[in-house]
């Protein structure tokens, strides 16, 4: 087959150069992007409700007044 | 006594469902049907070179995805312990759908409508799989959103306790 034990070969110099080349943060961003939103409506699903329980709690006393 | 809320419960849920929507797209579509990677409507993996550049870019996905899914558990074992949290099925199943289904949304309007880095299955059809791909996850969004809205009736809050009969006792 001709293969030896290469951790470090060329394939993997050129995928590093090419990493550098076409932008990795930008591609990194990308990648990344439908987590944040994920992560920011989880924030906002955790604070939701208890916010509203709490308006609630809040909004009873006036009502039974 | 507090009012329950399902805030803690709902969060690790979505957190936790689209970490394990990533991880199945990722290991059906990435690497077991290999229809696409990442970024492989921009480098197209017909080389090593380019196979190995998209490795690198399905890697950072999934780094991120098991993220996703440690912040989940994390917040899950923490709303374990909150005595106000309501222990509900349907709630958490609910928002399990919903964070699998709004990442598939999310996922697929930016990368595949917005800046099209991949296509579900590239070729002729494309368009009709990406549709697919959004439809599907609107479908378990949705089936999740009305799990959650008949959970508000499991309305009995968790109450953890280490020593069961004890209940001065409880977890932290």
């Amino acid at each position: 087959m001709g293969l030896s034990i290469c951790p470090d070969c060329s394939t993997a110099r050129s995928v590093r150069e090419m990493i550098v080349a076409e932008g990795f943060w930008e591609n990194a961003l990308v990648t990344s992007l439908p987590f944040v939103v994920l992560v920011v409506t989880s924030v906002l699903a955790y604070r939701g409700p208890s916010l509203r329980v709490r308006g609630e709690m809040e909004r009873k006393p006036e009502a039974n007044s | 006594m507090r009012s329950p809320h399902r805030g803690p419960l709902l969060a690790p849920g979505l957190l936790l469902g689209a970490g394990l929507g990533g991880f199945l797209d990722g290991i059906v579509f990435h690497q077991i049907l290999q229809w696409h990677n990442m970024l492989s409507n921009r480098v197209v993996p017909n080389d090593l070179v380019s196979m190995k550049y998209n490795m690198l870019y399905d890697g950072l996905f999934h780094a991120l995805t098991w993220i996703v899914t440690v912040a989940g558990l994390s917040l899950l074992w923490r709303a374990g312990s909150k005595p106000d949290v309501p222990w509900s099925q349907r709630t958490f199943v609910g928002a399990l759908a919903v964070g699998w289904g709004l990442f598939n949304l999310v996922e697929g309007v930016i990368n595949h409508h917005i800046l099209e880095i991949h296509h579900v299955h590239p070729g002729a059809d494309q368009r009709a799989w990406d549709l697919g791909f959004l439809a599907f996850g609107a479908v378990v969004a949705g089936a999740g959103l009305t799990l959650i809205r008949h959970g508000r009736e499991d309305g009995s809050p968790h109450r953890p306790s280490a020593h069961p009969g004890d209940p001065t006792r409880t977890t932290r």
